[in-house]
């Protein structure tokens, strides 16, 4: 939903249900001039004060300034998680494809059944080893990632630590 | 009904240059870009630029537009005058009428395209177009004016306002002003006063110099003039004979094949012709003074007014009707019935001529929605009264129906053997009341009535009551007559 503003009061917030941005602009005014003419916002707007002449607020303005940083770092750590999950998931199946890759190995005759069981093992292992290649990758990135989220998380009254 | 001055209390003397407007509804009056642009009111002093400007910006788009459909787009969304609901004037019964909105906007763009690409760059007279173009009526280029002389119209309420100190709130009007720049129309909010009768609308007062029934620049004084000044080129060149008046279709091809005549007749109206605003004082068509008189005495006079039961229905009846006899016969009110009214005097009433019955009937019915209005009375449809049987509803729920019909004595309709019938359609129609008022002009049309009564006397109307009520509108009246 668009929302706006005036310059002669920015803390005011119109918020109105409505995608056209003309509508939407025409809506807010509508509403900033019903707040005024009941008296429930003491604001002095110009004659002739346009539609157009509305601050429009998007999500990004409505952002704290480390808002970026805090997001990207909960990226990374969801990225780490997913890796981690992953690793774990494929670790004994990369096992059993490691214990068939022995047979190959060995002088006794190979199945068709065998072979497809070390075919698909092969898969396995390559899934694994690229999940744990992006676990080791993410988790340097994630360490400083946790340490900012431990900032973002600190409490506004907690006392500051030297 | 409700007046703009009414409803603010304002001590205004009629003498107003501003048309104080009624608010309920519209009254069926224009604006003329013609009259705007001779106006000497300060206010207004830039309108003439104003349209040229504004026309000199729709026709780049126009001459654009012959190639581009988004340019054409724009063009129709600059030419979108939605109705300006603050002035209450225009074609519309009620609340408020429809507009042209987008009909207008493409039968204008699409007039504009043309004539740019017949090389034109502006225009002069806007409202010429609608010489040029089905489908443009009076409405939609008083609309027009309205829309771009809005800023000003603003700014002239705000004059009256601070005048006579009317309080004012915020308002957004929609095409407020117009952008040069982007060319688009912007919304914008103005200290103005309310409109009591429509939600979130402001009132726009209007200059009475700028007000019309006929455009002074349209088709039909168009096709007057080339039928008077061109009828050897018509029927030779153009192949046309002379009608009493043109079709449409005919005025647009002859405007098409001699654009220059356009030209030539706008110089003659420019020049020449005697176009005066619409005369408020003498109101020919009954759009205003009339009801206006009829509200104010109604104001000055107030009476209680209620019914609950037969009788005390047939009491409200005839007390409405006893207070238009007093308004035409003790108030002045007949020198409304009058042609001339402002400057009758007793001596020449020969050669004054009687209004017709429909100017006494709109001052009749008037009067009744006055006092029905004032009292809480709802009336079944309004234009209707004075000439039929009217519906009358009470705050107390108690509902009757009377014919109250409004005649003048010197109609050929007045004529004997009509009465004959009426019981039988009173019974018909279920009315047990029936009333004639009767407008008297002339000392001699009283011998009319005489009959008129002699044979009321003879038909049975049973448990029926019949009444003929006379009013008399004479120059040098005798006393009141109820006979």
């Amino acid at each position: 939903m668009p929302r706006y503003t005036i310059p002669q009061c920015p803390e005011l917030l119109l918020t109105v249900p409505n995608s056209d941005p003309e509508k939407a602009r025409y809506k807010a005014t509508q509403k900033l001039i019903h707040l005024i003419n009941e008296n429930q916002l003491d604001v002095q707007i110009p004659e002739g004060f346009s539609t157009r002449q509305l601050i429009e607020i998007t999500e990004k303005d409505l952002m704290a300034q480390g808002e970026d940083k805090v997001i990207e770092a909960v990226k990374t750590l969801s990225k780490l998680s997913a890796s981690r999950r992953k690793v774990q998931e494929l670790h004994e199946q990369a096992l059993e494809a490691r214990h068939q890759i022995d047979i190959l190995f060995e002088d006794k005759k190979i199945t068709a059944e065998e072979f497809e069981k070390i075919e698909e093992g092969f898969r396995a292992l390559k899934e694994f080893a690229t999940a744990n290649l992006r676990y080791k990758e993410a988790l340097p990135n994630a360490e400083t990632a946790r340490l900012l989220i431990d900032q973002a998380l600190e409490s506004p009254e907690s006392p500051k630590t030297k | 009904m409700q007046y703009f001055s009414h409803f603010y209390k304002l001590s205004t003397t009629g003498e107003e240059i501003w048309l104080d407007p009624r608010m309920d509804r519209d009254t069926g009056l224009f604006i003329d870009p013609f009259f705007v642009f001779r106006s000497e009111i300060p206010t207004f002093s830039n309108a003439k630029q104003k349209f040229l400007d504004f026309f000199r910006a729709a026709f780049e788009l126009a001459h654009e537009a012959k190639r581009s459909g988004t340019a054409l787009k724009k063009l129709e969304n600059l030419l979108k005058f939605p109705e300006v609901m603050e002035i209450r004037l225009g074609l519309s019964v009620g609340e408020g009428g429809a507009g042209p909105g987008s009909k207008f906007a493409k039968a204008c763009a699409g007039a504009l395209v043309r004539l740019a690409e017949k090389g034109y760059r502006g225009l002069d007279h806007f409202e010429e177009i609608e010489i040029f173009t089905k489908g443009i009526g009076p409405d939609g280029i008083s609309d027009a004016t309205a829309n771009i002389l809005k800023y000003e119209l603003i700014q002239y309420t705000q004059e009256i306002c601070e005048q006579f100190s009317i309080p004012t709130k915020k308002f957004l009007i929609d095409n407020a002003q117009f952008d040069f720049h982007d060319r688009r129309w912007d919304h914008a909010t103005f200290s103005l006063p309310e409109n009591p009768c429509l939600k979130n609308k402001a009132v726009l007062l209007v200059p009475k110099e700028f007000l019309c029934t006929i455009h002074a620049i349209g088709s039909d004084g168009f096709s007057e003039y080339v039928s008077r000044n061109k009828s050897e080129e018509l029927r030779a060149d153009l192949n046309y004979e002379i009608e009493k008046s043109f079709s449409k279709a005919t005025i647009i091809d002859i405007a098409e094949k001699r654009p220059e005549w356009v030209s030539e007749y706008i110089q003659y109206v420019e020049n020449e012709a005697n176009i005066t605003p619409y005369n408020l004082e003498e109101d020919e068509k009954n759009l205003y003074r009339n009801t206006r008189k009829a509200f104010d005495f109604a104001s000055l006079n107030p009476i209680p007014l209620s019914a609950s039961n037969d009788e005390e229905f047939l009491q409200f009846v005839e007390t409405i009707i006893q207070q238009f006899r007093l308004c035409v016969e003790e108030q002045g009110c007949f020198k409304l019935l009058w042609n001339d009214a402002q400057k009758l005097t007793n001596s020449d009433e020969a050669e004054r001529k009687p209004r017709d019955e429909n100017t006494a009937q709109c001052l009749f019915s008037s009067i009744v929605t006055s006092y029905c209005q004032a009292n809480n009375i709802d009336i079944s449809r309004e234009v209707e009264t004075g000439r039929g049987p009217v519906d009358f509803k009470f705050s107390s729920g108690y509902q009757k129906r009377a014919l109250v019909e409004l005649k003048l004595a010197k109609s050929s309709k007045l004529k004997q053997g009509r009465l004959e019938q009426l019981p039988a359609y009173l019974r018909a129609k279920q009315i047990q009341h029936g009333y004639y008022v009767i407008i008297v002009y002339r000392k001699k049309e009283f011998e009319k009535i005489e009959k008129l009564l002699e044979e009321a006397e003879k038909v049975d109307f049973g448990d029926l009551l019949f009444k003929v009520v006379t009013v008399d509108a004479g120059l040098d009246k005798p006393s009141a007559s109820n006979i």
